[in-house]
């Protein structure tokens, strides 16, 4: 417990610095994104006749610092996967704040990089931009599925069994605070969270995950207001309630669909890994010939 | 597992091949250069797009680069990429035009486009047919029609040559790039032969004459501009002296005006006119009035330059009046109409008129004034028409037709030769020796009065006979009868018959007496004459004595 408090403030740091760092950088580049909006929305053909084409073109200095930095954020984006396949480095931090780093620049890298390409994708860079997108996008669909899985605060797997545990203490922590028996929380649960049947297919499952958390707020509003007159208790009762409520349906849901999210979890590293492999070899190909040609940006 | 994915990578790499590795498609110009072992045709290692790569193809752009002359010899231009963009596909334009192409300095190419020039588009002047050497062009693979290259700052790469090669081709020595005309930076100083005086208000063409061809299409006229006679001013002017005064005309003309001739130093003598007298000492403007041709200049009379003094008094001559009849370019005086030629026209110089002053006749008809118009036309020759009537028209009615010359003659005015029988009283005997003054008297007005001259005797002649034989006629007067006794022979009594015309017949010793011992002469009131009545006729009365002769004598006066 003390170590874990310990835990807690450190990613809370984290998290101050990652929050800054996306302000700053979404300042920046909507900054960029917006004054270089004419230029971007020229059609291809017509860029190079654009004032701004000099600076904001690829080889541009602007157009180039965007793609040094987004390729420097891909390359960092790395640092994650060694830290996660180098045993000696497991103690350089928590995996997950590793994660979030790695996240940050998989948002801000990409970005950059298609401000870098000023919208002009042809060629084999094509390839390597695509994939770039691919691998960003996925890299969202992974976190999504990372998210299904509960973890600690160091981002190691919590053990089924100890799930289940913990879902039999929150039923406790309920009917111990409010009073609701095991079958009334279930079907409350169900509200929130519909029942997914796994074995109509990984794919349905999935899709019936992202339906059921996307209309998850719509769920929470309607059955705040039905246990509101059913129980006769105030909102904030029935807030405090539903917090735990949610924390115990999203639990019971995460261990119903354990297999399931596993599994996805498993194809998505087929998705994510080749095309990021895909990238990073194209761009660096792409980098090395430009260095080669000679644009060295500042350097 | 992950070195799968490598493979897979790899050979993904693999098959979409490296030629993908380019950004996109060449132009088709340059599309034989595309694959990846071409890379380095353009791009050198380090150097982003190497100039030097580019020139190796781009021969004509190295030449003028190295000729220092063009927009790419400029240091700022020195980069390809910075405007020909590749890589953006077959038909791309290759040329980025920094603040587009009708915005582009043209002062970065060593020529300003000025004027006109300023306001054309790029390919008015960028086309094929204004490459000098096209050859070049084509021999680099360029497209003559699109390439900037092959024009040169000469005008006439692009402008006809509209003086058709006779002068400088550099044509902004006359011309602005404003307008063609008027050629503002053109000045006739300048040349061989400045203008000066009217040749400055003369329009180009009037020397510059049109000449015809058929170089142009639109235009097949030019202005002749070299080959000019200039030396001459017969090159330009017609010589209105047939070459009589040779072809230096400026030795008399200069170029203020035609008619501003320096006098000086021409010689008349060359003219058909030749000044000699007077005409020697008056200035030319006086015969040639200034802005006057010389040309109309009519000289054969007189009176082309003269003004006629004598008003036409001669016009009626066969001459017309020509002033040379009587004078010559010596001077008015003398005149040359001597009494000879006088005496040619239809009043002679004779007598009296020989030895008259000119201006007694031909007197100045205004006296005092400024004109003085002499007298020369007379209205006819008669001597009334200068001579006053001293007769006041007494004799008018003897003057006919022959007027004063029926009476007096030009050789002297006593020498009378008038039919006095005209007047009813011929001149006879003792009258006709008689001078006229003795009959005709002046008057009080001093003139001789032919009028009223009585044809009786005693009206010229004195009564010597104390009224004897005075008769009445009429009422008192009494009237002389002389012609019964005398005749103009003489004074004698020659008609008088004593027996016949006297009461007393004289017979006997009366025939032998003399007259005075009966007529003795008397005298009373201081005249003394001859008593002839009355007489007695008594012998007593002469016989007797003498107081009774008194008494009768003085009765017979009184």
């Amino acid at each position: 417990m003390k170590s874990s408090t310990t835990e807690s403030r450190k990613t809370s740091l984290l998290d101050v610095i990652l929050i800054i760092l996306y302000l700053v950088s979404f300042s920046i580049y909507v900054y960029f994104l917006i004054t270089g909006t004419d230029f971007y929305s020229t059609s291809l053909r017509e860029q190079p006749h654009h004032p701004d084409y000099r600076s904001l073109r690829p080889a541009g200095m602007i157009g180039h610092a965007f793609g040094v930095i987004g390729s420097a954020m891909m390359i960092f984006m790395l640092l994650y996967s060694i830290r996660k396949r180098i045993r000696r480095l497991q103690n350089l931090g928590y995996l997950s704040s590793w994660l979030r780093v790695h996240i940050y620049f998989g948002i801000i890298g990409p970005l950059l990089i298609i401000l870098h390409s000023s919208f002009k994708v042809q060629g084999l860079i094509a390839v390597s931009f695509w994939s770039m997108i691919a691998v960003a996008l996925s890299g969202i669909l992974g976190r999504y599925l990372y998210k299904q899985i509960p973890r600690t605060i160091a981002g190691q797997e919590i053990d089924f069994k100890e799930l289940e545990q913990m879902n039999q203490n929150l039923a406790q922590e309920i009917y111990n605070k409010f009073r609701i028996e095991p079958k009334q929380l279930e079907s409350i649960e169900a509200s929130i969270f519909p029942p997914i049947r796994p074995e109509k297919g990984l794919i349905f499952a999935f899709l019936s995950m992202i339906f059921n958390d996307a209309l998850k707020p719509i769920r929470s509003y309607r059955l705040r207001k039905h246990l509101i007159k059913k129980l006769n208790l105030s909102f904030q009762e029935v807030s405090q309630m539903l917090i735990t409520i949610k924390r115990k349906a999203m639990l019971q849901r995460r261990i119903s669909m354990w297999n399931a999210i596993h599994q996805l979890f498993h194809y998505w590293h087929v998705i994510h890994k080749p095309f990021a492999i895909i990238m990073y070899i194209i761009m660096l190909i792409h980098i090395l010939v430009a260095v080669y040609v000679g644009y060295f940006w500042i350097f | 597992m992950d070195l799968r994915y490598g493979l897979f990578a790899l050979l993904s790499f693999w098959s979409t091949g490296f030629s993908q590795l380019s950004p996109g498609d060449l132009h088709q110009s340059h599309a034989q250069l595309e694959g990846l072992k071409n890379c380095s045709e353009c791009h050198g290692i380090g150097q982003k797009i190497a100039a030097d790569n580019c020139l190796k193809c781009h021969r004509v752009l190295k030449e003028r680069i190295d000729e220092n002359i063009g927009l790419h010899s400029n240091a700022a231009y020195r980069e390809c990429e910075k405007c020909h963009v590749e890589h953006h596909g077959r038909d791309f334009d290759l040329i980025y035009w920094e603040n587009g192409q009708e915005n582009f300095n043209h002062q970065l190419t060593g020529f300003v486009l000025e004027g006109k020039h300023a306001q054309l588009k790029c390919r008015d002047c960028h086309q094929a047919k204004h490459i000098i050497q096209i050859e070049t062009i084509t021999r680099a693979k360029k497209n003559p029609d699109k390439t900037f290259l092959g024009l040169v700052s000469r005008c006439n790469t692009c402008h006809f040559d509209e003086h058709r090669g006779q002068l400088s081709l550099f044509c902004q020595n006359c011309h602005t790039f404003q307008k063609w005309k008027p050629a503002e930076f053109f000045t006739h100083s300048n040349t061989r032969y400045p203008l000066t005086g009217k040749h400055t208000l003369v329009s180009c063409v009037k020397c510059h004459f049109p000449l015809t061809d058929g170089q142009a299409d639109n235009d097949k006229t030019y202005l002749k501009m070299t080959g000019l006679t200039y030396n001459n001013c017969s090159g330009c002017h017609n010589d209105i002296h047939k070459n009589k005064f040779g072809q230096n005309c400026a030795k008399c003309h200069n170029t203020t005006g035609w008619t501003n001739y320096e006098s000086d130093s021409f010689d008349h003598s060359m003219t058909r006119y030749p000044l000699n007298g007077k005409h020697r000492e008056v200035t030319c403007k006086k015969c040639h009035l200034p802005g006057k041709s010389l040309a109309s200049l009519r000289f054969n009379r007189c009176l082309d330059c003269h003004d006629d003094y004598h008003k036409g008094q001669f016009t009626h001559r066969p001459t017309q009046g020509d002033c040379q009849e009587c004078h010559t370019v010596y001077g008015y005086k003398p005149v040359l109409f001597t009494i000879e030629k006088h005496n040619q026209i239809s009043f002679k110089l004779e007598g009296g008129h020989l030895a008259t002053p000119c201006n007694r006749c031909h007197y100045k008809l205004k006296e005092g004034t400024s004109f003085e118009l002499v007298k020369f036309s007379f209205p006819s020759t008669n001597c009334i028409d200068c001579h006053s009537d001293p007769h006041k028209g007494s004799v008018t009615k003897y003057m006919d037709e022959v007027g004063c010359s029926g009476c007096h003659d030009v050789q002297s005015w006593q020498v009378i030769t008038f039919d006095h029988s005209r007047t009813g009283f011929p001149l006879e005997l003792k009258h006709a020796k008689a001078p006229c003054q003795s009959c005709h008297k002046k008057s009080s007005e001093n003139f001789i009065l032919f009028t009223h001259t009585a044809k009786n005797c005693e009206n010229c002649h004195q009564d010597p006979h104390y009224n004897q034989f005075a008769t009445s006629s009429g009422g008192n007067k009494k009237s002389q009868t002389c012609e019964k006794c005398h005749t103009p022979r003489d004074w004698k009594a020659e008609r008088f018959n004593h027996d016949i015309h006297a009461l007393f017949k004289l017979e006997g010793a009366h025939e032998r007496i003399s007259c005075n011992k009966c007529h003795p002469t008397e005298t009373k009131s201081n005249i003394t004459f001859v008593r002839y009545k009355p007489i007695p006729s008594n012998c007593i009365d002469c016989h007797g004595k003498s107081l009774k002769q008194e008494k009768i004598g003085d009765a017979k006066i009184n």
